[in-house]
């Protein structure tokens, strides 16, 4: 009996141990084996299903990434702590963006986040000499002792310019998250070889900040040029920018200018009607001579409505010459409050001029009448170019100069408003990569976001109401009088 | 397995429990909805995600009576008795919590059709939240059934589920806590260690607690991106607390015998 007793109770004490140890082992298999499947298979099972690819790098990130050296290490920054709920915040496409670039990155990417207020010894780490002003909620892509600095709010999104405009408050539209830090990461890893110079000082009515990043993306350099009394442009410019103008050169811009010219310059040119409607490029026209180039002093104004976009004729489509047609996929491009681009009338027999960008043969003239306040049409229809290329043949380094009559090519309004994967932006591009030789990585497209809104035509206070009675009120009322009668029924079985 | 699930089912029903996590459900769910409609954009994943915040209060009340009934009645004398094999009850009763939460879901699956005809988005984003919030829900019906074979107190296991789930949904909060708390200390007079080292040593141990947590691992979903992992993370718990429900209940047998 006792035998039987003791034996039960070793029984008992076995079958305690081998339930401890069960779940001991069954939980240390369970977070062995999770860790395990997160670090072999955990990014391979990993998939975007978003329809624009929001959260995972494109080929053209991953071909940057891997013409990288194997031993390079580049981190990313993000100079406050990882957030937690993302959703709805200018982190939400950023965040998982940045974990696939790590992922992808054969460990040449870090991704960090670090507070400031926590860890202040981190901004003078990144930025020893301060002249990025860094600070918190930024992110900081670093190489070696190159920084760049992005902005999760100006540099990853582009925005409704209509809804700022009016309302005062962004809507993002697309997100360009991936070509801020890809242009980021080209930039401190790269060798920045070349130079653009912006002529800027003259009453410039736009910036040209998203045209610098596509640059930097290009392995170029971009630096203002201010016109002085002293303006030349420098022997280290590969390409020159009077972008945006609306005042006419002055004399002194405009004989270094002719000279830059003269000397094989390479130089693009984008000014349009409605930032300046009483402005004559007087000195402007005469460098562009040696082109056999004009700026004119009137509007284009669209009367074929296949190639109208606005009502008025001021915004139309323009379609790419034969002669550049390969330089992009999609011959038709948007423009507004153009003016034409002419020829000059240079008698040299060694300049070439073609055209880049047509209207319809249906275009007519307009100008501002500014003593009467409107707009006046005039003259017969006929085609325009909207821009137009000059070189001058048999020399040992031809300039190439190109001017757009439309500000449409190069502005940060067209950019954020439209993105940077628009054709117009992929003219200029292959532009830049014809004038200044450089070969330039494909540009990252803008990813559009999903927009939440549902048809305006159901919501009304009647709708509204409604689903509020059905969805709040009846339908939670009747389960619970359901309940009260089942528990009536029910309580004394 | 498949009787104890349809008596389980049908009990729920059989008393105001059943009815009352659905009238709380439904009215919660139709007040988000009805706030973002009225708004005129309707994001479904956000409102998924904010239900995920009330398994706090809805999964301890449908959890709490599987087993602490049986307990307090007497009647858990036939999981040992009856031919059904007692990991088939333990199954039988998370299949029947985890029903209920798709007769709970339906309502959100309305709200959806209603959005979509409302000419509204449905993405990968809201697809991956209602998967997510599935998968949580197992794993949060499990820690509740667990709760509830521990004590023959449904009160008792109520709380306990309670506070499980609470101390799961504050994991992100404590970490970064934790992390700050030894940061301090690596940093203060004692350890005096340079910001950037303790701040590697902190991010990791944040990271090491972090990775515990089931929201912060499912998080990407909403996003789109589907994976995996995260999915076998919750499921793997799921099965480890259903497994410790079964050794609970079945210690009961040899500590008798």
């Amino acid at each position: 009996m006792k035998n039987n007793i003791v034996k039960e109770e070793k029984r008992i004490v076995s079958m305690r141990l081998f339930s401890l140890a069960s779940i001991i082992i069954a939980l240390i298999i369970i977070i062995a084996g999770n860790i395990l499947f997160d670090g072999i298979l955990g990014d391979k099972l990993s998939f975007d299903l978003t329809s624009t690819n929001q959260n995972s790098i494109t080929q053209a990130s991953v071909d940057m990434i891997d013409s990288l050296p194997q031993d390079i290490s580049i981190r990313i920054v993000g100079l406050f702590a990882r957030p937690e709920t993302i959703k709805g915040t200018y982190y939400e496409y950023i965040v998982p963006l940045l974990d696939d670039y790590q992922a992808r990155s054969g460990g040449r990417i870090r991704v960090e986040y670090i507070d400031p207020t926590t860890y202040p010894s981190i901004i003078s780490e990144l930025d020893p000499s301060g002249d990025n002003g860094l600070s918190e909620y930024l992110y900081v892509v670093k190489c070696g002792d190159k920084i760049r600095v992005i902005d999760p709010v100006d540099d990853c999104y582009t925005y409704d310019q209509d809804m700022y405009n009016y309302y005062g408050y962004n809507v993002a539209t697309s997100n360009i998250a991936e070509s801020a830090f890809s242009s980021a990461i080209l930039e401190v890893t790269g060798d920045i070889s070349k130079k653009a110079y912006f002529m800027s000082g003259l009453a410039n009515s736009d910036s040209h900040e998203q045209l610098s990043l596509i640059l930097e993306a290009m392995g170029i350099a971009s630096e203002d040029l201010f016109v002085s009394d002293e303006i030349s442009v420098p022997d280290d410019c590969d390409i020159l920018f009077i972008v945006g103008i609306n005042s006419d050169l002055t004399e002194r811009a405009q004989l270094a200018l002719t000279e830059y010219i003269q000397n094989g310059g390479k130089v693009i040119v984008a000014v349009n009607y409605a930032d300046n409607p009483g402005v004559s490029f007087d000195n402007l026209n005469l460098a562009l001579y040696n082109v056999d180039l004009k700026i004119e002093d009137f509007m284009i104004m669209e009367n074929d409505p296949n190639y109208s976009v606005s009502s008025s004729g001021f915004q139309s489509y323009v379609v790419l010459s034969s002669e550049f047609s390969s330089l992009v996929n999609n011959n038709t491009m948007i423009s507004s409050y153009m003016r034409p681009v002419t020829e000059a009338g240079n008698p040299m027999a060694n300049i070439l001029t073609s055209d880049i960008l047509l209207t319809s043969s249906m275009a007519g003239r307009s100008y501002y009448d500014s003593e009467n306040d409107m707009i006046m049409t005039q003259g017969e229809y006929m085609q325009f170019a909207v821009a137009r290329y000059g070189t001058i043949q048999g020399v040992s380094n031809p300039p190439e100069v190109y001017v757009f009559g439309s500000t449409d090519f190069t502005s940060d309004n067209f950019i954020l408003r439209y993105g940077n994967d628009i054709s117009n932006i992929s003219l200029i591009r292959s532009i830049i990569r014809q004038a200044t030789g450089v070969s330039g990585n494909e540009v990252v497209a803008s990813k559009p976001i999903s927009d939440y809104s549902i048809d305006y035509t159901k919501i009304s206070s009647t709708s509204v109401n409604i689903l509020t009675i059905c969805l709040m009120v009846v339908i939670p009322l009747t389960l619970v009088v359901l309940g009260v009668v089942i528990y009536n029924k029910r309580k004394n079985l | 397995m498949i009787a104890v699930f349809k008596r389980e089912l049908i009990s729920y029903f059989k008393s105001p429990v059943g009815y009352v996590v659905l009238a709380f459900f439904f009215f919660i769910s139709g007040f988000m909805f009805v706030n973002q409609f009225s708004s005129g954009s309707i994001n479904m994943a956000s409102e998924i995600i904010n239900l995920r915040s009330f398994f706090v209060i809805i999964v301890p009340v449908m959890t709490m009576g599987l087993f602490a009934d049986d307990r307090k009645r007497g009647t858990d004398v036939l999981y040992y008795t009856s031919p059904v094999g007692l990991l088939n009850v333990v199954l039988g009763k998370f299949l029947a919590a985890f029903f209920l939460q798709f007769i709970l879901f339906i309502n959100v699956f309305v709200h959806m059709i209603l959005t979509a005809a409302c000419k509204g988005v449905i993405d990968s984003g809201t697809w991956g939240t209602v998967i997510v919030y599935f998968f949580l829900a197992a794993l949060f019906i499990s820690i509740g059934i667990f709760a509830s074979s521990i004590t023959d107190s449904q009160i008792v296991a109520a709380i306990v589920t309670f506070v499980g789930i609470l101390l799961i949904q504050l994991i992100s909060v404590f970490s970064t806590m934790v992390s700050k708390l030894f940061a301090a200390i690596l940093m203060s007079s004692l350890f005096r260690m340079e910001s950037e080292k303790a701040g590697v040593i902190c991010s990791r141990i944040e990271s090491a607690i972090r990775w515990f947590d089931p929201f912060s691992k499912t998080n990407d979903f909403s996003y789109g991106i589907f994976k995996v992992s995260s999915l076998l993370y919750c499921l793997s718990f799921a099965a480890f607390f259903i497994f410790l429900t079964y050794r609970k209940l079945e210690k009961k047998r040899w500590a008798k015998g």
